[in-house]
């Protein structure tokens, strides 16, 4: 159990590292960047505003539609006046996606309006390349200017505080309604540090921020003589200037950390997008390196594994195949049970008296029977073969004897379900059987633990590390991974034990597919055809044995059978059999 | 107004009645059947949501589909049958054209059908996770965490085709299932099982193009070693009517419709035919334009963490980024996690299984190839293989194998009786 846990913890720490790597290909994405942002602001008498902003993008930020955010203060109705985009070095009008219209090309340059509480969102579509835009938005804001006894005010948001990307040259002009003194006129901006302000011809008012950064916003608060917007509705009957002075001195005054920090912030982020890409090659070449070396180890493991299996080699020979059963010999050929190693213990078992067998003709076909003939002795049985037993016994008990062909497949079957309960004991008991014999001593053991982790480890580095970091050598974890697992998962089969015994088995099969086979060519005790026939059907050599003779009518007469009809039929009466059982067993797979 | 109560209202009884007969005597029945009903809600709230400022929420698509919808209803009106009917893109609009012209032009009744199809989806995902041997418990969390992905909720409930695609990719596995495990089913409804699939395959083909040949790598190689595992004669016609409609289709339909496929970054200065080549190379072009490994990392990780405030559809909405971070986050999760999902599979080496997980490899291979490098297209198209992937979700069976493989038990040498 402390191995587990301790796999368990190399695991996730792994993880938990190859996870660590997923941010570092994130970081290196910016969002959008605005290379200029032209503002112009005229104010009309009734204080409503007209605003034309030209923004071009010089990165979108991986998107393939561009947003715009424009302020919307309490009272203030926006109406979007006109939108356009260029394509193909010249300015086309964009059309509005609206509601119940909805009949807008929207690949020849559309935008949509979303109003969302304190501003709109504008979304504008259409053609572009390279990830460059250049927009022109002109909108209508109506009551605007807030008007007072004394002064009227001018204040928008042009840029959002939360809008997240980086701006460049903004310049913003705003022209009032008429002419007054320069006194008369009180700019102020806020939101940034840095950024001048400049009123000129007595009536414009310019704002030049040479950047912002995310965090900082921009903000432009103008009074100036409520004789300018005489048509504007009054937003409150008060004097307001003092206010106003008062407001700004605060802010003036006002703790700006905020700011730096965000200044901070954005020279942070310069400098860790810097170190991101400088860590992401590192990176890239670090796993790259990881990969290639996990990778050769995984290939080694499986070549010292193999040579730890093959150490010790081990010596079967024909003579001894008869210490092993029929349906054992199936398994170890096979790698797992199945219905020819199956048929093959019931006729082995015939071959040691235990069963009787006969063939039954209904309804007009021939059908291989077993019985347990009423003098067996079974007291000799092995705990595989008193399965067969057993289910021989069930059947014979209930139809007076076991016919596999005769078993009907098909789910919910009683008798296939027992069949299959029969069988699937006795393919555990043989599995338990061969994993007892084909012992892995310690270090076959260690290296089967051993790649298990490693298989596990590798496979999901491999699925995980190539994504992460993108890099092509991650991928050979996969099937490296997949195979050292794959390989230790089964190395059982590939024991010296096993593989001994194939290679006799295999010398066997190839003895009886020889054209002039001969009974005499094997050794004693496996020269009788009965038990031989046994070995060929889990050698998948039974029709040749059949064909050539060996069963003669002294071996007919040895399974209980009264005439030659089992030697002339025995190769479909077999097939059937195994058919049955086949079909059987797959209906119990799904 | 009335006429969209009434929709959501006759959706929210076959959402129950679909569930009632599709879950019948399963344990959680009610349960399930009431999430999917909230979940169905959810999504006729986000329509009016979506649609409450007139315009788009989530791109261009749903309405583009819905123009072309409307054109396809006049035509039917106008007498035009419907194989003779014109459309572009995806076969979507037609099937959204056929209910305008029947039902009169209403988008928000159109979003509701495709949020209805999406609930279906989410029963039959539950029903494929139960036949996979999941409990039932476990079964019904699949099929409500797939109804409840906040990014799945804005992509079925537009007039996109995103719904009818996911609702087609679950249904035909769903039946592939059905056909394999239901050995005894007469050849009538067997053969009727794999002629849907089929015309499936088909529709999916018209939907997206590349679907024909993602579904068709995923049946083929699932059929194929079904086939090899178990000698089944109707395996083997179900993989031969698979490879036969792929050939049809990869002939008729994908050559047809090439051109036209607006998410493929073809070259649009000529036109007809004999051109194809050229778009062949295009699309090749695109390919070899790319990076391979970043490509496949955008497609299964983007948005990543840092960019989702640059979703132009989210920036400055932080409720909306804090939930697609989260969104992120788990799934993310969700791919660790399926990895050993997906390996424990190719222990068992269950056919249906290893076809799944040919699908979402070819799927997420073809999209990270030819799929414009935009952090919110990888999104929605990776939608696709959420729901085949919530099935390997699952990390313990493969910990327990492996656990049990290391603490090896001592042979037993008893005689144990079959239960």
């Amino acid at each position: 159990m402390i191995r587990i846990s301790k796999l368990t913890v190399t695991v996730l720490l792994f993880i938990i590292s190859l996870l660590s790597a997923v941010p570092v290909s994130a970081m290196v994405q910016y969002g959008y960047i605005i290379s200029s942002y032209d503002v112009d602001v005229e104010i009309r008498k009734d204080g409503s505003l007209d605003i034309t902003e030209k923004v071009k993008y010089s990165h979108m930020g991986n998107n393939n539609n561009a947003v715009l955010l424009i302020d919307r203060q309490e009272d203030e109705e926006i109406e979007i006046l006109n939108v356009y985009t260029i394509k193909k070095s010249e300015y086309i009008k964009c059309e509005r996606l609206s509601a119940g219209q909805w009949d807008a090309n929207v690949f020849s340059g559309t935008y949509s309006e979303v109003q969302e509480g304190d501003r709109v969102r504008i979304k504008i579509y259409g053609s572009f390349t390279n990830q460059q835009a250049t927009f022109i938005v002109q909108y209508r804001v109506r009551n605007a200017i807030k008007k007072y006894n004394d002064i009227a005010e001018y204040r928008r948001n042009h840029v959002f505080r939360n809008w997240g990307g980086y701006i460049s040259n903004i310049n913003i002009n705003v022209t009032l309604p008429g002419f007054t003194t320069y006194d008369n006129i009180k700019p102020y901006l806020h939101g940034v540090l840095v950024g001048s302000k400049n009123v000129s011809d007595m009536k414009n008012v310019s704002y030049t921020i040479p950047n912002t950064v995310p965090g900082e916003y921009v903000e432009v608060r103008i009074a100036f003589p409520v004789s300018l917007v005489p048509d504007a509705p009054v937003a409150e009957e008060t004097d307001y200037l003092d206010t106003f002075l008062q407001e700004e001195k605060e802010y003036l005054e006002s703790d700006k950390s905020d700011l730096l920090k965000a200044r901070e912030n954005a020279a942070k982020e310069v400098g860790r997008l810097a170190w991101n890409e400088r860590m992401k090659e590192r990176t890239t070449i670090f796993f790259a390196a990881v990969s290639l070396f996990a990778s050769y180890l995984g290939v080694l493991t499986i070549f010292r594994t193999r040579k730890e299996l093959n150490r010790e080699k081990e010596i079967f020979e024909l003579k001894d195949i008869a210490g092993l059963s029929p349906p054992e010999a199936g398994f170890l050929v096979k790698g797992r049970a199945g219905a020819r190693a199956f048929i093959a213990g019931l006729f082995h078992l015939a071959y040691k008296g235990m069963l009787d067998i006969d063939i039954r003709n209904e309804e007009g076909k021939d059908f291989l029977c077993f019985t347990i003939p009423g003098d067996a002795d079974t007291s000799n049985a092995s705990a595989s073969e008193k399965h067969l037993l057993d289910c021989v016994k069930e059947f014979s008990e209930k139809y007076g004897y076991f016919c596999p062909a005769r078993i009907p497949t098909g789910k919910g079957n009683t008798d296939q379900a027992r069949l299959n309960a029969y069988y699937n004991a006795w393919a555990d008991e043989l599995k338990s059987d061969f994993n007892s014999k084909s012992i892995l001593n310690p270090n076959q053991l260690y290296y089967r633990n051993l790649g298990l982790i490693m298989g596990v480890v590798l496979f999901a580095a491999g699925c995980i590390v190539p994504v992460a970091v993108s890099i092509w050598s991650g991928y050979l974890m996969l099937p490296v991974g997949f195979l050292l697992f794959w390989y230790s998962l089964n190395i059982r089969i590939r024991t010296q034990y096993r593989l001994a015994r194939v290679r006799a088995l295999k010398k066997l099969r190839q003895i009886i597919l020889e054209r002039d086979f001969s009974t005499v060519d094997l050794p004693e005790n496996l020269s009788d055809p009965a038990l031989l026939l046994s070995y060929s059907i889990v050698l998948y050599a039974d029709h040749k044995f059949l064909r050539s003779g060996s069963l003669t009518e002294k071996t007919v007469s040895q399974y209980s059978l009264l005439d030659d009809r089992f030697r002339d039929k025995a190769r479909s009466l077999i097939a059937k059999a195994l058919t049955t059982i086949n079909n059987s067993l797959v209906t119990n797979l799904e | 107004m009335v006429e969209n109560v009434l929709w959501m209202l006759v959706l929210m009884a076959l959402t129950a009645i679909v569930g009632i007969l599709k879950l019948k005597d399963k344990p959680g029945k009610t349960w399930f059947i009431l999430f999917a009903e909230l979940a169905l809600v959810c999504r006729f709230v986000f329509v009016f949501v979506i649609y409450s400022n007139g315009t788009e929420y989530s791109g261009t698509d749903g309405l583009i589909y819905h123009q072309i919808a409307k054109d396809v209803a006049n035509q039917l009106h106008a007498g035009t049958p419907l194989w003779n009917v014109r459309y572009e893109y995806t076969w979507y609009t037609v099937l959204t054209g056929i209910q305008y012209a029947i039902f009169g032009v209403n988008r928000y009744a159109a979003s509701f059908v495709n949020a209805f199809f999406t609930v279906i989806s989410g029963y039959y995902l539950g029903e494929i996770a139960y036949n996979l041997n999941f409990s039932a418990k476990k079964s019904r969390l699949i099929g409500l965490i797939y109804l409840f992905i906040p990014s799945m909720i804005v992509w079925t409930t537009d007039t996109r085709k995103e719904a009818m695609i996911f609702f087609l990719i679950i249904l035909t596995w769903y039946m592939t299932l059905r056909i394999i495990r239901e050995k005894n089913w007469p050849i009538f409804r067997q053969s009727l099982y794999i002629l849907t699939i089929c015309l499936f395959l088909w529709l999916s083909t018209l939907l997206r193009i590349y679907m024909l040949y993602t579904f068709c790598g995923g049946l083929i190689f699932c059929l194929l070693f079904c086939y090899i595992k178990t000698r089944r004669t109707t395996i083997f016609a179900f993989l031969a009517a698979i490879l036969i409609t792929c050939c049809i289709v990869s002939f008729t339909t994908v050559r047809l419709n090439m051109r036209d496929y607006h998410a493929l970054t073809m070259d649009r200065s000529t036109s007809g035919d004999e051109n194809l080549d050229e778009e062949m190379k295009s699309i090749l072009r695109t390919i070899m334009s790319k990076k391979i490994p970043d490509s496949i990392n955008a497609f299964l990780t983007k948005p990543h963490l840092e960019e989702v405030p640059f979703i132009p559809d989210i920036a400055a909405n932080p409720l909306a980024i804090t939930i697609v971070r989260a969104e992120m986050i788990l799934w993310y999760i969700c791919m660790i996690i399926s990895v050993f999902g997906i390996m424990y599979a190719l222990i068992k080496w269950d056919p249906y299984l290893l076809g799944l997980i040919v699908f979402i490899v070819s799927y997420s291979l073809i999209n990270a190839l030819i799929s414009e490098n935009v952090a919110d297209t990888y999104y929605r198209y990776r939608a696709a293989i959420v729901a085949p992937l919530l099935l390997f979700a699952d990390y313990r069976p493969f910990f327990d194998k492996i656990k049990s493989l290391l603490i090896t038990p001592p042979p037993s040498a008893g005689h144990n009786r079959p239960a």
